[in-house]
Order: structure tokens, then C-alpha cells, then sequence
């Protein structure tokens, strides 16, 4: 006997010793001891000596049988696992070798998905960062803001509370919360060192980073004391702002800056990865944070004026619905407590939201909304591989029933087909991984602010990880396809029969049509929600924003109190900075106002209108306006007059109304000489006269619904709500001439009029309008082009489908030829089985709508969710792609020579 | 018997089975007889205790095992040596000899340890 010295071989060996090694070693025993016995024997003892001897000289055979069967036992599994990772690897050897054979196939089922896992990871790593991933603060599905309401002005809920009223919720501390700051949105004009400017603020109670749980990255956090009148200002800056305005300098604390002019020392960095507010709740993350600093004045404000945030930690053990309860009991108690504060037979209702819900509840649908339209194309992908797929698999039909026939079994086909699919899957999953983090970059950068700021988007390891599931499901998903629609070939049939009917392969024809009718249904559905979001975006754009954008250019000023302290100081600046303005060349009009149409910081308040009663307290948006404001917008006057130069101090206390407010309360005439005021009726605001009534202007987004809107003259404002107001003012600028010039001359003369003011968003007035735009076009256009790429995938999968028809049916269509069909017939023929595939998805896509669209809600603008011409263009646009898709392969059926078709195969 | 045996030292059967299947395959039987015959029954192994060590052997892929008839037509295991089975044995040959001639050295040894002589 040979020794076969080669190490794997004992893979053979394997077969030799069967399947039962327990009596393999026995064999091996009992043969040493027979033979030791045997010998005695020879040797003259007598047979019972002999074999007590033979015993005895083996030992004990249960020990060593034990010991044998342990090292064989163990042997056995690393085996067999040796054995698993040996056909793995094959099986991938010859995934791979498939892949190479069909590279125009595999190129195109690669790309197939590399395009939809991309666009999947990019949108996911966006919803991903706004929904799902942690806030980067301490357990913060503990934080909680309270927002408070007041039935009497209608139901919802402010989001907000009042600032005095933190002290009353500071009782909760400890029994509900286990602490609770407060704090407003700021914008703070910063100088010191380097080129003043204007960045986002927020002033928050001492407990604000307590509350969150965040420590600093240097220097210390707010103390109790800070927020005391008098003593030193301080503030907290953010880690961007200290890498860019200070060059990321190690001695920044201590140091002394320009705050709003007051002289500030920064006593403390914030980490990294602390950005807040977040958008919804405050506004975008600020970059210098203040001891909020209670005033007489506001202690005063407390049913008027609703705009500071509570934040609060849950105490441990409290529900979210126990701390609902809480905050609604407390607000019950707040006009009993402060009467004066509120009006007589107020009522204050307040709830408790989660942080994260309250933060985008805005943005939550449309996200989600975009992750499904997504995955909707990753789905199509999806069928379209696998429609693919089963073609070959039809074409190897003949391959696997000879590897059935010589014992492979259908589990070890199927995990030939999911190494098959997994390679190509993981190729596409690398290449769309590359594509998605050039995506959520693109992504990032051009969200609208309101989406994302505050939000770090990247793809990160949780965002692969959500990657590799979906493609490891995709992968199971359309590997099982390809087998299961062999299920129903039998084996001799195949082995013999391939090929030669000339209608073969007519039941898995039909498993590749659902797919294909699937994918078309699919692909409608998107292209219908494109088109309604298309339609929608384009009647918004449609909309008259109710003033003139063009020829003019805006830019906010602000205003710095320290070196203007007093309202006639500010107002008399102003005064003489627009005469300034409106002596710059080409200049029609210039005029300014608190807050532009579509701004983010309109002003809403209650208002009372003289004589009426209304169940309600109505709601209007205010703008403080300078003289010559109507002219600079163009916002025509409908009725009476504007405001003017004579409006001022002294004068009758006068105000213009739009022409929803005027419509509301007085009908179509009339509103002129009546007399409103803000606040309740019972409020001591004075009275104002209404001397015009303004055209309707969008100012909350062309999108929206016209609210009552009120102006007041800036030179009547009261002085306190006056300094408010007016502390940063929008310019508006009206000129003939070429806007980029007009832009430096604008800047040019308030450098000159004061050189310490920063200028914040100098931009032509389209810009806002454009703005107001952002997250509606950005939406429209990602869900565009997930549509775009969807009747890409579904045009590609009709195409497969057919010209893979056509090849099956080459001797039918031979001998239609041969018996006198023309081409026509063909053509009519090949494109009419096309067109039924398509209608019949078409059909199924629509009713799919019928129950989809009703799900976009505030996303469409104009247009029905069941908008006919949306529905007819996908429908036809789908009709259109399948025509197409299966005219391409009818013509090479239509063009084949009778002759060669029948003889071939 | 008993007296004029030595007990085997670890590891050392191992070696043993190597160099004996180095003259070509055996089943255990022949394997233990022949280590008897050659050592002249001074070693003395329990028999069986030369399986666990076959299948260890076998295990590490240092011998392979076939079934075959033996000389007296019964079903036997022969074992022989793999390649790597005899590169071992070229190893552990010389570690041995190493290890046999360094203790025969301090054995046979006549110099004196320095403070033996005074």
C-alpha cells in the first residue's frame, strides 16, 4: 500500500470510513486484541490465558475507545466546517466566473443597483441623522419641551411658553423633572476683533447645558449668578464659531468680545457635537450663547407675549404622559396665580412634547415620504435584476437539471444562486455606497436650512449597517426568484426537451410578467407623485406673492443698542439712513420693515377688532413699517391710503390692514375709519384707525394660506415695542438700475453711515421668494428624479422581458413568416404582448395611486391628490417608455429570415 | 517483567509511531509489536495507550489511515505517513538527538562542577 501523502486528501479518506466512526474504532480495537490473542495462541497458551493476557496487556479498552472517539469527534467538526467554508468558496469561484460569462448582464444588473442602494444610503443617512440617530445629548428621549396654549385664541399650541411663567415651572423640578431651563432664539452682532458680524444667538436659563447633559470642551458653563443684574456679562460660544472667528486658539477663555456692543467675556467652548437649537425649536444652532437675563419689562409680559422655550429632563421614573399632566395642571393654576399677567377669564392650557417629535415634526413626513419613493426604486431594481436573472436561469435551464440529476439538492442550488447574487450585490452595495456618500454630501448642502441644520449627515456605521441589511435582503430576495420559477420545471423534461417547443418556457414567461407588471405598477406610482409634486411646485411658483420681487434688493441692518440706547436715536438713524438710500442713483424707493414677507421671524399676535364680536380672539401677522414701504414692495393699495412721512408720534394712531383682515370683518367696503387694536378687547393697547387697505401679500410662503395682516407705522410705534422691533431692520431697496450695482451701493452708503453695523443677507427680493421655495423644490426634485430613475429600471425591464420573448419565440415566429404573416403582423404582434403587460401595470399603478397619494397631504399645493392630468401624464409617459421598450425588439422579430429561424436549434 | 522496563516519556510514543510508520504503512498491532521487537521489550507501552495517540497523529495530519485486510483476512486500519507527517519526524529526529546526546553529555560527564572540587 502507497502512502497518498497529500494533505486535503483526506476528503476521501471521509468516504472509506463511512458514516459510522463508533464502529470503525471498535473494529480497530478488537482487531489488536484478537491478534495479541492469536499469537498467545501460537505460541502454545491456552485460550483463556491467552486472552486475559491479551487484555491485560492492552489496557483498558473503554479509556481508550473514550479518549479515540473525543479526538475523532472533534476532528469531525473542524471538518465538516472546513468542509462548509470549502464549497462557500467555491461557490463564490463560480458565482464569479458566472458574472465574467454575462458581463454585458451583470454590468447592467450592477448598476441597476449601485444606483438604487446610492440613492437608498444618501436619503437614509439624511433621515437617518433628523429621525433616528440619537441627539447628542445625555439620554435625550428623557428631554421634553412644554409648550403652552390659549383656547381663546384657537386650539393649537404655541410650542412656547412665556418667559415669567419658568419660574412657575421651575416647581416641577424634582418631582416631575429632574431639571428644566429656558430659552429664546437671538441674533447677536459680534465685533471685538476682526470684521463685526451677525450670528445666531440663543440666551438660556443657567441650567440650559445641565439639562442636556453636555459638559464643555473648555472652560465652564453657565453659573447661577451670571444671570444677576449687574454682574459681568459672560457667554458660552460654539465650537464652530471658535474654529473660525478665533482660529481655534487655546487661551479663548477669558477672552473679551463685542456682544450686541456690550463688552462680553467668554468663559466657556461647547463641545463639537453640540449644536442646538435645532430647526423648529429655536431656530438654527447658534454659535454664542448668553445668561438670559430676566427684565422688569418682561416680567410684566405674560399673557402677550409667547416665545421662550422650556426644556426639561423627565425625573427618572416619570412617563411622558405623567409629565403631560403636570405641565397641564400647572398652566390651569398660572392666570389664578397671576391675574394680573393674563386677562379676565383666561385660560391657559400647556403639554409636554418629546424633543426630537417637536423638532421635526415638520420635516418627518416628507422624509419619510422620500425614503419610500426610494426604496420604492431599490424595489424596482430589485425586480428588474431578478426579471434578469430568471432569463439566465431559463438559459441554464439545462445546467442545473444535469446538476440536479448527478444529486445536487435544490438547498444546494439555492445557496449557488445566493453566492451568485450576493457577489453582484456586494459589487453594486460598494459602488452605491461610493455613490451615497458623494450623495448625503450633495444632500447636505443643499437641503433646505429648515431640514437639516443642526443635523451632522454623513454616512456613518449605522448608516452602512442599515446598507448591508438591505442589500443582504435584496440579495436573499431575488436569488430565491430564479429557483422558485424553477420549481415547477421537471428534471427529464428539461434534460431532454430544451429548447425544442416552440412555446417553452411559457409558465416562467408568465412568473417574469407579474415582475415586470409589479415593477411598471411601481414605477406609475412614482411618476404620478412626481408629477402631482411637479404640478403643485409649479402652481406655487405660479402664485402672485402679492408684491413685486424683481428690481429690488433687500439687506438687514442691525442695530446695535449700546450705541443706540434710546428709540429716538434708533428711529432718527433709520430716518436718515433710508434718505441716504433713496439719493443713491436709479434708487425708486427705499423703505424698511421689521421682517420681510416669508420671513423667518414674523411677528403673530391677537387683535380686536372695534364692534365685533368673534368667538375667537383672531390672529394677525404684524409688520412695523417704515414710510414709502408700499411703494419699495409694490404692494398695491386697494382702498384708502398708505403710510406715510405724517404718521408719526402725536398724530392719529393709525394702521393699514390687508385685504383678508378687511374682507373678514367689514366686507368689501367699509374697513376705512374703523379701529382696531392688538391684544384682547380688554386689553389697554390704544385703538388705531385703519386708513388703507394693502393687497393681500403671502407672507409666510407663496404655499401658504393669506392670513389678516396688520402694519403700523415704525414712527408710531410705542417706544418700547418700537426698540424691540426695530433693533435689526430689512431694507428694501427698489432701483432701476443693474442689482449688483445697486447692492454695493447699498453697502457702501450704510458702511458710511455707521461702519460698526454688520449687513446680514444682502440679496436681490427674489432670493426670498426663492427661499420660501427651498424644501418644496428640493422635494420636488429628488422625488423627480427617483421617478426618472424609476422609468429608467422599469423601461429596462420591459426591453429584457421582450427581447428575450422574441428569442424564445424565433421558430414561432419563423413559421408565422413562412405561412405569410408580414412584419407588420410581427411588429403588431410583439409590441400588442408588450402593451398588454404595460397596461395591465399601468391599470394596477393607478388604482396603487388611488390609494397612495391621499398620504402627501400638505406636500401637494393646488392640485388634487387625484389630479387627472398627473394620473394621465405618468400613464402615458409609462404607455409611452413600454411602446418604445418592446418596438426595439419586435423590429429584430419582424426582420428574421423564416428560413434560418426554423432550422435553428 | 515488571522490573527491567522504563516508562515511557511524554510525547515520545508520538515520535515512535513516526519513525516506525517512516518504513512504510502499519496497522496499531504491527506498530506496537515492532516497537517491542526493536526496543527489545525494555519499552514497555500499554498498547492501547498507542491509539488516542494514532488518532491524534491522524488528526494533525501527520499520518492518514486506510482500510485494508491484514495477513489473517480480518479488517484492519493501516496507517502511514503524510508528507507533513514525515517533515515532523525529520524535526523531531534531530530535536532528539539534540536533547539525547545534551543528556548523555551530562551524564558520561567526568569534569566536576566547581564546587564539587574542592
Amino acid at each position: 500500500m502507497t502512502p497518498e501523502p497529500r494533505a486535503p486528501s483526506w476528503r476521501r479518506y471521509l468516504r472509506f470510513w463511512g458514516n459510522d466512526p463508533q464502529r470503525d474504532l471498535d473494529d480497530e480495537l478488537r482487531f489488536h486484541i484478537e491478534s495479541r490473542y492469536e499469537e498467545f495462541l501460537a505460541a502454545g497458551m491456552d485460550p483463556a490465558r491467552a486472552r486475559a493476557e491479551a487484555e491485560h496487556r492492552f489496557g483498558s479498552v473503554s479509556s481508550v475507545r473514550e479518549q479515540c472517539a473525543a479526538i475523532d469527534s472533534q476532528w469531525t467538526r473542524e471538518r465538516s466546517m472546513l468542509d462548509v467554508v470549502h464549497t462557500i468558496s467555491a461557490d463564490f469561484r463560480y458565482a464569479f466566473r458566472q458574472l465574467r460569462r454575462n458581463t454585458a448582464l451583470s454590468v447592467a444588473a450592477i448598476l441597476c443597483f449601485a444606483l438604487g442602494i446610492g440613492a437608498n444610503t444618501s436619503i437614509f443617512s439624511v433621515v437617518d441623522a433628523v429621525l433616528f440617530r440619537p441627539l447628542p445629548f445625555r439620554e435625550p428621549d428623557r428631554l421634553v419641551l412644554v409648550g403652552e396654549g390659549l383656547p381663546r385664541f384657537g386650539t393649537e399650541n404655541f410650542g412656547v411658553i412665556s418667559a415669567p411663567e419658568f419660574e412657575d415651572y421651575q416647581r416641577l423640578n424634582g418631582r416631575v423633572f429632574s431639571s428644566s431651563a429656558m430659552y429664546e432664539g437671538e441674533s447677536f452682532a459680534i465685533g471685538g476683533t476682526g470684521e463685526p458680524e451677525r450670528v445666531v444667538g440663543l440666551s438660556g436659563s443657567a441650567a440650559l447645558f445641565d439639562v442636556f447633559g453636555v459638559t464643555m470642551a473648555r472652560g465652564r458653563a453657565f453659573a447661577s449668578t451670571d444671570a444677576l443684574a449687574g454682574s459681568p456679562n459672560v457667554a458660552v460660544i460654539s465650537d464652530a464659531l471658535w474654529r473660525r472667528r478665533f482660529g481655534g486658539e487655546a487661551g479663548i477663555v477669558g477672552r473679551l468680545i463685542d456682544v450686541d456692543g456690550h463688552p462680553t467675556t467668554i468663559v466657556g467652548v461647547a463641545r463639537p457635537e453640540f449644536r442646538f437649537p435645532l430647526p423648529a425649536i429655536g431656530g438654527e444652532p447658534a454659535d454664542v450663547f448668553v445668561p438670559y437675563k430676566m427684565t422688569l419689562d418682561i416680567q410684566r409680559q405674560r399673557g402677550n407675549s409667547y416665545r421662550t422655550f422650556l426644556v426639561a429632563r423627565l425625573a427618572p421614573g416619570v412617563s411622558l404622559t405623567a409629565a403631560k399632566r403636570a405641565v397641564a395642571d400647572l398652566a390651569t393654576s398660572l392666570p389664578v396665580l397671576h391675574p394680573e399677567g393674563y386677562g379676565p377669564d383666561w385660560k391657559t392650557v400647556a403639554d409636554a412634547f418629546p424633543l426630537r417629535g417637536q423638532a421635526t415634526k415638520d420635516v418627518r413626513r416628507p422624509l419619510i415620504i422620500l425614503l419610500s419613493a426610494v426604496g420604492m426604486v431599490l424595489l424596482i431594481a430589485c425586480i428588474n435584476v431578478s426579471s434578469l436573472l430568471i432569463a439566465r436561469a431559463a438559459s441554464r435551464r439545462r445546467e442545473i437539471s444535469v446538476r440536479q440529476a448527478l444529486g445536487a439538492s435544490r438547498s444546494r442550488l439555492v445557496q449557488q444562486f445566493f453566492a451568485e447574487a450576493v457577489v453582484l450585490v456586494s459589487i453594486a452595495g460598494v459602488l452605491g455606497v461610493a455613490v451615497a456618500t458623494t450623495g448625503a454630501r450633495v444632500l447636505a448642502a443643499h437641503a433646505p436650512r429648515a431640514v437639516l441644520q443642526g443635523y451632522d449627515v454623513s454616512v456613518d456605521v449605522r448608516v452602512l449597517a442599515a446598507t448591508a441589511v438591505v442589500v443582504i435582503a435584496t440579495a436573499l430576495l431575488f436569488s430565491l426568484v430564479p429557483v422558485l420559477s424553477q420549481a415547477r420545471s421537471s428534471l427529464g423534461l428539461a434534460l431532454h426537451d430544451e429548447g425544442r417547443n416552440s412555446t417553452a418556457g411559457r409558465s416562467r414567461q408568465r412568473g417574469r410578467r407579474v415582475l415586470v407588471v409589479t415593477e411598471i405598477s411601481l414605477a406609475l406610482m412614482l411618476a404620478a407623485v412626481a408629477g402631482l409634486m411637479v404640478r403643485s411646485f409649479l402652481r406655487a411658483r405660479a402664485v402672485d406673492p402679492g408684491f413685486d420681487p424683481e428690481h429690488a434688493v433687500s439687506v438687514r441692518v442691525g442695530l446695535l443698542d449700546a450705541r443706540y440706547p434710546s428709540a429716538d436715536q434708533l428711529i432718527s438713524f433709520e430716518t436718515r439712513l433710508l434718505d441716504q438710500l433713496r439719493q443713491i442713483p436709479g434708487v425708486r424707493a427705499a423703505s424698511a420693515t421689521n421682517e420681510l414677507p416669508m420671513g423667518d421671524n414674523r411677528v403673530r399676535f391677537a387683535f380686536s377688532v372695534e364692534g365685533a364680536t368673534v368667538p375667537k380672539i383672531p390672529i394677525a401677522s404684524g409688520e412695523v413699517v417704515f414710510p414709502d414701504y408700499f411703494d419699495a414692495m409694490r404692494i398695491p393699495i386697494r382702498e384708502g391710503r398708505a403710510l406715510n412721512r405724517s404718521d408719526v408720534h402725536g398724530s392719529l394712531r393709525v394702521a393699514v390692514v390687508n385685504q383678508a383682515l378687511a374682507k373678514r370683518f367689514f366686507g368689501d367696503r367699509g374697513a376705512i375709519g374703523r379701529r382696531l387694536k392688538s391684544g384682547s378687547p380688554e386689553s389697554h393697547e390704544p385703538w388705531l384707525t385703519i386708513v388703507g387697505v394693502a393687497a393681500d401679500v403671502k407672507e409666510t410662503g407663496l404655499d401658504q394660506t393669506t392670513e389678516p395682516q396688520i402694519y403700523f407705522p415704525a414712527l408710531q410705534a410705542d417706544t418700547v415695542s418700537a426698540q424691540n422691533f426695530v433693533r435689526s431692520l430689512a431694507y428694501v431697496v427698489r432701483t432701476d438700475g443693474d442689482l449688483g450695482v445697486a447692492m454695493r451701493d447699498v453697502a457702501r452708503t450704510v458702511r458710511a453711515a455707521d461702519p460698526a453695523l454688520p449687513l446680514i443677507g444682502m440679496r436681490p427680493l427674489t432670493d426670498i421668494v426663492d427661499v420660501s421655495f427651498a424644501e418644496r423644490r428640493f422635494n420636488t426634485l429628488l422625488l423627480g428624479a427617483f421617478a426618472a430613475l424609476a422609468l429608467v429600471l422599469a423601461a429596462v425591464g420591459i426591453y429584457g422581458l421582450m427581447a428575450y420573448a422574441v428569442v424564445q419565440r424565433t421558430r414561432e415566429i419563423g413559421i408565422r413568416l413562412a405561412i405569410g404573416a408580414t412584419p407588420a403582423n410581427v411588429l403588431t404582434l410583439i409590441v400588442g404582448q408588450g402593451a398588454r403587460v404595460a397596461v395591465a401595470g399601468v391599470v394596477i399603478g393607478l388604482f396603487g395611486c388611488l390609494a397612495l397619494t391621499r398620504i402627501l397631504g400638505t406636500l401637494l399645493f393646488g392640485v388634487s391628490p387625484f389630479d387627472p392630468i398627473a394620473f394621465g401624464i405618468a400613464a402615458l409617459l409609462l404607455l409611452g417608455v413600454a411602446a418604445l421598450a418592446s418596438y426595439l425588439p419586435a423590429r429584430r422579430a419582424a426582420r428574421i429570415d423564416p428560413q434560418s429561424a426554423i432550422r435553428a436549434e | 517483567m515488571a522490573g527491567d522496563t522504563v516508562e515511557l516519556l511524554q510525547g515520545t510514543l508520538d515520535l515512535l509511531v513516526l519513525k516506525t510508520l517512516s518504513w512504510g504503512s502499519a496497522h496499531g498491532y504491527d506498530i506496537a509489536r515492532w516497537i517491542q521487537h526493536v526496543t527489545g521489550d525494555v519499552l514497555r507501552i500499554e498498547e492501547g495507550s498507542l491509539y488516542p495517540a494514532l488518532h491524534r497523529l491522524e488528526k494533525r495530519g501527520w499520518i492518514g489511515s486506510t482500510w485494508g485486510l491484514s495477513d489473517n483476512n480480518r479488517r484492519a486500519k493501516y496507517y502511514q505517513l503524510t508528507a507533513r507527517g514525515r517533515q515532523q519526524l525529520r524535526a523531531e529526529t534531530s530535536s532528539w538527538s539534540a536533547f539525547a546526546e545534551a543528556v548523555g553529555k551530562v551524564l558520561t560527564s567526568t569534569d566536576q562542577p566547581s564546587w564539587a572540587r574542592s
